[in-house]
């Protein structure tokens, strides 16, 4: 850790500040797209090897445990926003299947955090990133329009075939099959994963203050509620791990997946599902406000808490 | 902006600040816990920023109100 910071946080920072001092810096889209494959498939990758080698009843029930959560939050999220924010039943139901979804991103920085402060967690949390994108989806349309899950096949073709869960449950699967074999393919996947999420962070942090006058334009509310719902999530999170008997990190983990927000997988099955929502709003909420607050605030402030409880 | 938004949000930084300082100073966890102050100050700061800009827009809708008003008594 330096000036208490993660390393890799630094290049998001960097990233914010290219973009206000208006520079021309931009990571090509091919790059970004490459980088996000290793990323996700390095995730997956390492999860299936620990599946494979952790594979009991009890993880059946933690996973239980785990997916419930994403099913309830949603149903937190949305009166907030609907009684609350004064939002449309549309708008808040979207922003709210956001919320009770998961970014891989934020779970990859608290990854390579965890790692960095040699802090030990459960090898398997990536089959947890995977289970819990789908639920809050089906949560939130049925929020806003429960006659729309009748169109549910469609759906879930737009969930299956999206890339988070491509890359992460191919590698999942994969990493769980192949086993040790895995080895000859990870220097690509695991030498070089803090460099891929650094330059990944670099490009993040570009697109995140590209968004600033999104933030403007839809007002305060939507910054207080990006806010206030990563430290809600964290918190059910924290106590869900606790009550699972995760360790330390592992309970981090939970934590940091409850109070990040999709901004990948969710955006896409809620522009089928519920086009008459503005999609931009939950965007800039969960990419723009949710996102930087959690990789620079939030994943210090779960680690701090945390470690504070558990010793 | 509605009054329950501003509420809200209001909440949210105080929320930030008491959280943040507690972390720092009862707890000992001094780096995140003034991370958690800062940002509860920055969104207090838009609090204070967008009270200001609503209360001006109030006033010149009700200054633009009143001279039509008093136009259409002319």
């Amino acid at each position: 850790m330096g000036m208490g910071i993660d390393i890799v946080v630094g290049f998001f920072l960097l990233g914010v500040f290219a973009r206000l001092i208006g520079s021309r810096l931009e990571v090509p889209t091919a790059m970004y797209q490459g980088l996000t494959m290793i990323l996700m498939l390095a995730i997956g990758l390492k999860g299936g090897i620990a599946l494979s080698e952790n594979l009991d009843a009890r993880l059946f029930w933690e996973s239980l445990a785990v997916m419930s959560l994403g099913f309830l939050l949603p149903f937190i999220a949305y009166p907030l926003l609907r009684h609350v924010g004064q939002l449309n039943r549309y708008d808040s139901a979207s922003i709210a299947a956001h919320y009770g979804s998961v970014s891989v991103a934020t779970y990859v920085v608290a990854v390579a955090v965890l790692e960095s402060q040699e802090i030990a967690y459960e090898p398997y949390f990536p089959l947890f990133v995977v289970l819990l994108e789908a639920p809050a989806i089906a949560v939130g349309i049925a929020l806003a329009d429960k006659k729309l899950l009748k169109r549910s096949g469609k759906l879930a073709h737009e969930i299956l075939s999206s890339e988070g869960i491509l890359l992460l449950g191919g590698g999942l699967l994969i990493g769980f099959l192949y086993g040790a074999q895995t080895e000859k393919i990870m220097p690509l996947f695991s030498n070089l994963f803090h460099g891929v999420l650094a330059l990944f962070l670099l490009h993040m942090g570009i697109v995140a203050a590209s968004k600033i006058q999104s933030i403007i334009d839809n007002g305060l509310f939507i910054v207080a509620f990006g806010v206030f719902m990563p430290l809600l999530g964290a918190t059910i999170g924290t106590i869900t791990g606790l009550l699972l008997g995760f360790s330390t990190g592992g309970t981090i983990l939970l934590a940091v997946l409850m109070a990040s927000a999709s901004y990948i997988a969710v955006p896409a099955a809620m522009v089928a599902a519920l086009p008459q929502a503005n999609h931009s709003l939950s965007i800039t909420a969960s990419l723009a406000v949710t996102f930087p607050f959690n990789v620079i605030v939030g994943i210090p402030v779960y680690i701090g808490v945390i470690q504070w409880i558990t010793t | 902006m509605k009054q329950r938004q501003m509420v809200f949000a209001a909440l949210v930084s105080i929320f930030l600040l008491a959280a943040g300082a507690s972390l720092a100073l009862l707890v000992g966890q001094a780096d995140a816990g003034w991370k958690l102050f800062f940002s509860g100050c920055l969104l207090a700061a838009l609090c204070v920023v967008q009270g200001a800009l609503s209360g001006n827009n109030r006033k010149f809708v009700a200054t633009t109100q009143d001279s039509r008003g008093h136009g259409h008594g002319h």
